[in-house]
């Protein structure tokens, strides 16, 4: 929609991730995201890399819906629904990058944030698609 | 609706009081809204309109015996009709389309036209500077029947390179280009476009939505085949657009959508057609905002197209100075560099600050602009970037809104790391209170020390 565009390259050996590049053009948010993802990832394994994924995301208010399908969108017509409960984010985990917690404050803005962990997310697969 | 002097410079304060919208404030000032390319706000009159229909007429329309329904119906072509007059149309009541914007509009002349007089090997011609509502209706025809596009090219200052136009025209069967476009401003040279179309056999679809709302418009003068606006760029409701096209093309033409009211007769063996134009308006249509539109019309026509183009040309033009003067390379103003070669958009780039910043930094001080490709990435990937921030005026609009952008932009300047070492760069704002315009007032300035680490991209709070 805002013709970003982010390319990473990743190293993976051994089940961890050696390397990590990133190129592209991008906003401030997405440029700064991007910069901290890869310096939090470098040298984590795999599964430790999709965990911080996952936690960066829930902190960018990104939770994956754990409620039956029958219980419908939250606030649906005025319906008084029980509020969600959002999973506890360990933002201690996130270090330097729970400094971008102040990006959920503008939704606008949130995929900027979430740019390059989503084609991180993406490059796991397709290595894990190759393997 | 205020009593409007007859003048050709508008008298903005009066108009903006009909104009509810522009008295509330975002994060605590007063808005500036300078986004009207992508849809325009409604004055009373259109408001109220269409609440009064709502509120005493509303009934289906072309079916009813009784008393309202009748007065709806009326109302309806009443609109169509008002509109067909506005764009100078010569048969309003058969050559006005409703549907539901300019890109329905446009997608319908692909779908009808297209397909029945574009086939396999054949050329048609398309700009640079489309927004993609002319180019993917042409993609998708393509794709399905491998018709081969052309494209007329764009030159640095965002004109159309015609020297190649007898050559690029040749054999096409259809051109399609916009009237101004929503990036640059350009106004393209129609007349010459026209000409050399109909010489080389081609009709001509015209992409009317940045220019029907902005300048007097006379579609036989225009000389164009087909032209489609949208109501909400024009001051009207969201949800109806309007495709107007010469008599004998539309009649010529086969329906678009299929259902009720396009048709004379269904059998099971197959269906009759209605006449034109209702033969590609399916099923109800958007009734309310027919009668919207008809309002938005009696509105401009009130105020007179001429002064609201000599309006925005001079607040364009006072634009362009403002910025060049206060940022000069700083920032880049795209498209003609003459302001008379150009509507009141401007798409522009602020040294290496994304637009996205800018956009968000402007909406800390109240000030709407957008940022992003506009619709037009063909356009985007032949000025290099991949994104514009762009400001756009209305009749609303006047020259302490640009004050205010460029205020505004100042800001963003400073916050992003300013060019002038040691200044704190401070805001001022003429405040409006219930259409007075009081004595200006300096915004609270927030200082970026020149040695401080440089935060996060997060925009200041306000005040």
């Amino acid at each position: 929609m805002c013709g970003d565009e982010i390319v990473v390259t990743l190293e993976v050996d051994d089940g961890v991730v050696s390397d990590i590049k990133i190129a592209g053009t991008g906003c401030s948010i997405s440029q700064s995201s991007a910069s901290l993802m890869s310096a939090a990832v470098k040298g984590k394994s795999v599964p430790e890399v999709r965990d911080l994924i996952h936690t960066f995301k829930g902190m960018m208010s990104i939770h994956e819906s754990t409620l039956p399908s029958s219980a419908g969108s939250a606030n649906a017509g005025g319906l008084d629904l029980e509020p969600i409960e959002p999973e506890a984010i360990d933002i201690d985990a996130l270090g330097e990058l729970a400094a971008l917690q102040g990006v959920v404050k503008f939704p606008v803005r949130i995929k900027c944030a979430t740019l390059s962990w989503n084609t991180l997310a993406q490059g796991l697969d397709d290595v894990e698609a190759l393997a | 609706m205020a009593q409007l002097k007859e003048s050709d410079v508008l008298d903005v304060a009066t108009i903006r009081k009909d104009f509810p919208l522009l008295a509330r404030e975002v994060h605590g000032r007063p808005i500036t809204y300078l986004d009207s390319a992508a849809s325009a706000q409604r004055p009373t009159h259109v408001l109220d309109a269409m609440r009064t229909y709502d509120e005493t007429t509303h009934a289906n329309v072309h079916r009813g015996v009784y008393a309202i329904a009748e007065e709806a119906t009326r109302l309806f072509e009443a609109a169509r009709v008002n509109v067909g007059r506005f764009i100078g149309a010569p048969d309003p009541a058969r050559e006005i389309v409703f549907a539901k914007n300019a890109t329905e509009g446009l997608n319908l002349v692909a779908h009808t036209w297209g397909r029945k007089h574009l086939h396999s090997g054949d050329v048609i011609v398309l700009t640079e500077m489309e927004h993609h509502a002319n180019i993917v209706p042409w993609h998708i025809l393509a794709e399905e029947r491998g018709i081969i596009i052309r494209w007329l090219p764009v030159d640095d200052d965002g004109q159309l390179i015609l020297d190649d136009l007898d050559q690029v025209l040749d054999g096409a069967k259809l051109l399609g280009v916009t009237c101004m476009s929503n990036v640059l401003g350009t106004l393209n040279p129609m007349g010459r476009l026209v000409e050399a179309a109909h010489a080389a056999g081609a009709v001509v679809v015209a992409d009317g939505a940045q220019s029907v709302p902005h300048l007097p418009t006379d579609v036989a003068a225009l000389g164009v085949d087909f032209i489609a606006f949208s109501a909400h760029k024009m001051l009207g409701p969201t949800g109806i657009g309007v495709l107007w096209g010469r008599d004998e093309l539309l009649s010529d033409l086969p329906p678009f959508l299929g259902g009720g009211e396009m048709i004379l007769d269904v059998r099971k063996d197959g269906f009759t057609p209605n006449d034109i134009p209702w033969r590609f308006e399916a099923g109800t249509p958007p009734i309310t905002e027919a009668v919207g539109l008809g309002a938005a019309v009696d509105y401009l026509r009130a105020v007179g197209m001429d002064a609201v183009r000599a309006h925005e040309l001079s607040l364009t033009r006072y634009a362009m100075d403002t910025l060049t003067q206060r940022f000069g390379d700083d920032l880049h103003i795209f498209g003609p560099p003459d302001a008379g070669d150009r509507g009141g958009v401007l798409s522009f780039s602020y040294r290496d600050v994304h637009p996205h910043d800018i956009s968000q930094i402007l909406d800390q001080y109240g000030v709407c602009v957008r940022a992003g490709h506009h619709c037009a990435k063909p356009l985007m990937r032949r000025l290099g970037v991949n994104a514009t921030a762009r400001a756009s005026f209305g009749l609303y609009n006047d020259e302490s809104d640009v004050d205010t952008l460029a205020d505004a932009l100042a800001e963003a300047g400073a916050f992003f790391g300013s060019s002038a070492p040691g200044t704190l760069e401070r805001c001022t704002r003429t405040e409006t209170t219930g259409g007075r315009r009081v004595a200006p007032d300096a915004w609270p300035g927030r200082p970026v020390p020149r040695d401080h680490p440089r935060p996060l991209p997060f925009p200041p709070e306000p005040g």
